[in-house]
């Protein structure tokens, strides 16, 4: 077996680059001579020398990576802002989409709801591990190469976040807009795929098939144009007078719909409300009905007492800012 | 919240201070050649301790910004490299060291001064 020192220095240069092997190994040979040397005439014993002349230089792949100037970092303080907003930007952008893409892309080629929440999860890890790995990729070979200067852009007063203010939070509205385009789906969905099969094999819809010829257009657009409003309201830096009129407009034309649909038990399809009667449901249609009544005037008013409350806090929320940003 | 005892602090604040007198001490030193571990040895005796491993590379990077120069003395049994302070580093070592020295002036300076005064002649 080799002495400690020669699998010491053996560690070091292969850490180094081709050129500076030999003088490298040649020096710390003689370094770790004369380190040793000291502590024998100092009075240790031969191993204990070695062994301490080895500690004070330390672990090998430090030592080799002073030497030749090589980072010890996967991404240094030259990129680490650069790379943590990328990283930002990317999950609050790349995320969403890909999610609420998943999510229609299912419903309307048929699967089942369940499977179509495991999937996304699944789908939505998968990406956001990928996106991790992979600007964490190019970041940690751009440190390891002398980067043009401009490609690490100089960060400029100009470029802070300008975000609105007063209660206006980007989840709120991305969640919001989702939560719209759910609703969608689901219109469309229930259409195609259904728990219930009639005597051709053909799925049974939940919601009476005749409402295509208005009511369910009326709603999906509704849901729409909400997630649109949402989307200028959060650029708009929160509630104002008009967007409390607009999202009550949009809230109506899906809520009044629904409302006066299911009060004269016309929602429902029939076929469907005999299969869940035949299922020992003898009530179905009655509380179905009740609970659409109770959720979607529950959520509208819900919104409508929020968006009125939010209007003044968010104005001073918005006046304060601008004062305190010129510009 | 986590509050470091009052040693890692001294020591955390004296090896900043410490960080950049190692490039002065090693130009000035080498005016005179000298291999490493004697480089080593003289800083240790005069107070100025460095760590082995934070020593030899960095003679090596002054050598390669051309500020120490270097040879293989193979008169010993035991062949060491030479390092001696360069014209380039001389030059540099006098720019350090009046850095150094008004640096020391502005300390003192602060230090001798009633502040009540300086920040007066601010506001």
């Amino acid at each position: 077996m080799k002495t400690l020192t020669n699998r010491y220095i053996t560690a070091v240069i292969h850490a180094v680059p081709e050129s500076q092997r030999n003088d490298v190994q040649a020096e710390l040979a003689a370094a770790i001579a004369d380190l040793t040397d000291a502590r024998l005439e100092a009075g240790a014993s031969p191993q204990e020398a070695e062994h301490s002349a080895l500690l004070e230089l330390g672990d090998p792949m430090r030592l080799a990576a002073e030497y030749s100037n090589r980072k010890l970092q996967l991404i240094g303080p030259d990129h680490y802002p650069t790379y943590i907003r990328l990283l930002k930007v990317l999950a609050a952008t790349v995320l969403p989409i890909a999610g609420t893409g998943i999510i229609i892309a299912n419903l309307l080629t048929g699967a089942d709801a369940g499977d179509t929440a495991a999937k996304t999860i699944v789908t939505l890890i998968q990406l956001t591990v990928q996106l991790f790995f992979w600007v964490t990729v190019v970041f940690a070979i751009l440190e390891r190469n002398q980067a043009p200067k401009s490609m690490y852009p100089a960060w400029d007063p100009s470029t802070l976040p300008d975000p609105p203010q007063g209660g206006v939070k980007l989840g709120d509205t991305i969640a919001s807009i989702i939560m719209s385009l759910v609703g969608v789906a689901y219109l469309v969905w229930q259409h195609f795929r259904s728990p219930f099969t009639d005597a051709g094999g053909a799925p049974v819809p939940s919601l009476e098939p005749s409402l295509w010829s208005l009511w369910i257009p009326v709603m999906i657009a509704g849901l729409l144009t909400g997630a649109v409003v949402e989307f200028l309201r959060y650029r708009a830096g929160g509630w104002s007078w008009p967007f409390v009129g607009l999202n009550a407009v949009t809230g109506l034309l899906v809520v009044v719909p629904l409302v006066w649909l299911a009060a004269t038990n016309s929602l429902l399809n029939p076929p469907m409300v005999e299969r869940l009667v035949a299922l020992g449901w003898h009530d179905a249609a009655l509380h179905i009905n009740v609970s659409v009544i109770v959720i979607a005037v529950g959520i509208l008013v819900w919104e409508l007492i929020d968006s009125t409350r939010k209007v003044r806090t968010d104005a001073a929320a918005r006046t304060k800012h601008s004062n305190s940003n010129p510009s | 919240m986590f509050v470091m005892n009052d040693e890692d602090v001294l020591a955390g604040h004296q090896q900043e201070l410490r960080r950049g007198t190692v490039v002065i001490a090693a130009l000035a030193t080498l005016k005179t050649p000298g291999y490493g571990y004697g480089l080593l040895a003289v800083l240790e005796k005069s107070g100025l301790s460095v760590d082995a491993n934070t020593l030899y590379p960095l003679l090596r990077r002054l050598e390669k910004q051309g500020l120490l120069s270097s040879s293989w003395d193979t008169t010993d049994s035991r062949p060491r490299k030479m390092y001696s302070t360069s014209d380039a580093g001389r030059k540099l070592l006098q720019q350090l060291e009046s850095e150094w020295n008004s640096l020391t002036q502005s300390l003192n300076t602060l230090r001798t001064e009633d502040p009540k005064n300086l920040l007066k002649e601010l506001s």
